[in-house]
């Protein structure tokens, strides 16, 4: 009985009291509430206050084939640079949780390190490597292999390798810290029962770094949705991503419903991946001990 | 303490009591459970009897860096024996289980089963079966998929890994969770789990890392007569890793018993327990009083005297593999259980001392004798007698061939 009342409310109403818990809650629900979700909600409700209440602006929407070009692009990125951080990112946390702790914490922090620099500067950084006359193409030029240089900046692909080299720590900590969490004597057990080393991998390790792996997936995925910078810069003009499209919409065209109707959509269909995965890793916390 | 009467614990009654309560308590079990045996049988025949297979450690060496870890090593397993490592932490016997498993690579020696030159082949690729302490089993598999895993990476048919993980699983005393996860049982049950999983694919040896480690002292008794009940019914080969005696004790056909990367005896429990070749065995395996003398003279075969410091002298048996000669210096380890306390007397010539300490544990008291030289001496009585009251003077008594003198440096 007593047990059933403590499980009710939360953990820290339970130690510290509700008032406590109250006090040291307040400052940021107001923060937050002033100073976000007052502003993002008036922008959001913009998208139906055209002249009175409407949904005008969002039947607008559909009949542009452009906007649904523009989602269907985004999303494809989203989806092409998760898959390939997936498959770069898998192998190289596998190798960091089999390192000794020195060599696991140099990765790490090499990982780590593009993270503390600007997206801005690294996405520049790029374009130096991807232009007509930049250092990929001087050498591919030079050494004879091509002809003529090789379109990649203002591309997708430019893209891409971008975001996909922005997003990858992202991808490889999850992992990585999912698979130091499996217990040495697992991946032992297994091959001391009859496991090949591949059997160990597809049987034991994989299965339990899903956890992992389903976080990466979701956090770049929904990075990738709204990111600006990096397609701004090295997608150029002829590649707009949605993000890109809202700020267009909002700073240029100062059309604000439509900007606000974009954002609302790509927040809404966001929100039910996350909830769709998130369903999905509760069931992994199941499977973990 | 009251005049003329005599205190004494009969040094037959208090002997070997590990030995006793072993073969007491397995009757107990086996007489209580008829019909689990019965039940057991079926399963018993579809898994088949697994002649386990005989096993060769020649000089065995493994380094890690500059440690060394097992400072050769040479053992042998005959075909269905329950071998015992037996050790303090950092003995080297996990590491020594570790090269027969193939996660550790050997830096000196061979290992050999059946003959066959088992040293560099990888672990999958050798047919043991292991149990670690932490019981390691694949928390995102049932019950049913974890004893069938190894049957499954030998490729096995569907149907035929499931038969037999069930009848393992039978063995083991559990069936009905078979659709489980793992972390949905208790401790001993997923230890029985992981025991189902090493026995269903017929390892040729099987190799257990302090199984019973991580369970409170009830259930790992009880389950230490259960592995050895089935151990001895599939004729497994087992090499049993653990620093608890009382397990090595009751379990192992042999015991070896390792200090420092070495094996410094090995037999079968009663002969480590009786005649235990060095202070370390004396000391490790069951309760020693160590005297320390020097020999005043030697008798037939191995019969001496012992002088202490203070002048008093005591017969004992002259023991380990070290020459002996008069006026060597040893150290006469006792067993609590074979001393004999008797009232003080003039004409005494052995040891006597003082009780300064009687602890009663319920099957037996435990007196602490201050020798006049200092020396702390064990006595143990069994229940019933009387214990001694503190500060008594008593004279120490026992037989000779229960007080075994070692060689120490001087």
């Amino acid at each position: 009985m007593a047990a059933a009342q403590a499980g009710r409310g939360s953990r820290s109403a339970r130690v510290y009291g509700p008032s406590l818990t109250a006090v040291c809650l307040a400052p940021m629900t107001v923060l937050l509430g002033v100073l976000f979700y007052l502003p993002v909600g008036a922008f959001l409700a913009r998208s139906f206050l055209v002249d009175g209440f409407s949904t005008d602006v969002y039947a607008d929407l559909a009949s542009r084939p452009i906007f649904l070009l523009i989602f269907l692009r985004t999303f494809r990125t989203g989806i092409i640079v998760t898959l390939v951080a997936l498959v770069l990112a898998y192998p190289l946390a596998y190798a960091m949780a089999r390192a000794r702790p020195i060599v696991a914490g140099v990765a790490t922090a090499i990982v780590l390190l593009p993270l503390w620099t600007s997206v801005l500067v690294r996405s520049y950084a790029w374009t130096v490597l991807l232009d007509d006359r930049g250092v990929i193409n001087d050498i591919l030029v030079g050494s004879g292999l091509l002809h003529a240089p090789l379109r990649i900046l203002y591309t997708e692909t430019a893209v891409w390798i971008g975001m996909v080299h922005i997003l990858l720590p992202l991808m490889v900590l999850p992992i990585y810290s999912a698979l130091r969490a499996i217990p040495t004597d697992l991946p032992q057990a297994a091959s001391g029962l009859g496991a090949s080393p591949r059997a160990v991998l597809r049987h034991v390790v994989l299965p339990l770094s899903l956890p992992g792996v389903f976080a990466g997936v979701v956090i770049v995925f929904i990075s990738a949705l709204g990111f600006f910078v990096t397609p701004a810069i090295l997608g150029g003009p002829k590649t707009l991503m949605i993000s890109t499209l809202i700020t267009q919409q909002a700073t240029s065209l100062l059309d604000w419903p439509v900007a606000s109707a974009i954002a609302l959509v790509l927040l809404v269909i966001t929100m039910a991946i996350v909830m769709a995965v998130g369903r999905s890793l509760s069931i992994e916390r199941l499977l973990s001990i | 303490m009251p005049d003329g009467q005599v205190l004494m614990s009969d040094p037959g009654a208090g002997g070997r009591p590990t030995g006793a309560s072993f073969l007491s308590a397995e009757g107990a079990a086996a007489g209580a459970r008829p019909g689990v045996q019965t039940a057991g049988r079926e399963a018993l025949e579809q898994l088949g009897h697994q002649r386990g297979s005989q096993i060769r450690i020649e000089g065995l060496v493994k380094h890690f860096g500059d440690v060394r870890a097992v400072a050769g090593v040479s053992l042998g397993l005959e075909a269905g024996e329950f071998l015992a490592l037996l050790g303090p932490s950092g003995s080297g016997k996990t590491t020594i289980l570790m090269c027969l498993a193939g996660f550790e690579r050997a830096t000196g020696g061979r290992i050999f089963i059946d003959d066959e030159d088992v040293t560099t082949t990888p672990p999958d690729k050798r047919d043991i079966g292991m149990v670690f302490q932490r019981y390691a089993l694949f928390p995102h598999m049932s019950v049913l998929d974890n004893v069938a895993f190894p049957l499954r990476m030998r490729r096995r048919p569907r149907a035929e890994r499931e038969a037999l993980a069930r009848a393992a699983l039978e063995l083991v005393r559990l069936p009905g969770v078979a659709e489980r996860r793992p972390h949905q049982l208790s401790g001993g049950q997923q230890q029985r789990v992981a025991l189902a999983r090493a026995i269903v694919f017929r390892p040729r040896l099987l190799l257990m890392d302090e199984p019973l480690g991580a369970l409170d002292k009830k259930l790992r008794e009880s389950l230490q007569l259960e592995i050895k009940q089935l151990q001895r019914q599939l004729g497994t080969t087992v090499l049993y890793v653990t620093h608890d005696q009382h397990e090595a004790l009751t379990m192992a056909d042999r015991i070896a018993v390792m200090h420092e990367g070495a094996v410094q005896q090995v037999g079968p429990p009663q002969q480590l327990y009786e005649e235990p070749a060095n202070t370390f065995v004396a000391d490790f395996l069951g309760e020693t009083s160590f005297v320390d003398g020097v020999v005043a003279d030697l008798g037939a075969s191995a019969a001496c005297r012992v002088a202490t410091a203070g002048g008093r002298r005591f017969a004992a048996t002259l023991a380990g593999p070290d020459v002996v000669r008069a006026g060597d210096p040893v150290r006469v380890a006792i067993r609590p259980e074979r001393v004999v306390l008797r009232p003080s007397s003039a004409d005494h010539d052995g040891l006597a001392g003082r009780v300064i300490e009687a602890v009663y544990d319920g099957a037996s008291t435990l007196h602490l004798i201050e020798s006049a030289e200092g020396q702390i001496i064990r006595a143990r009585l069994p229940a019933g007698v009387p214990p001694v009251p503190l500060g008594d003077r008593v004279d120490l008594v026992w037989e000779p061939s229960s007080a075994r003198a070692y060689r120490r440096e001087r």
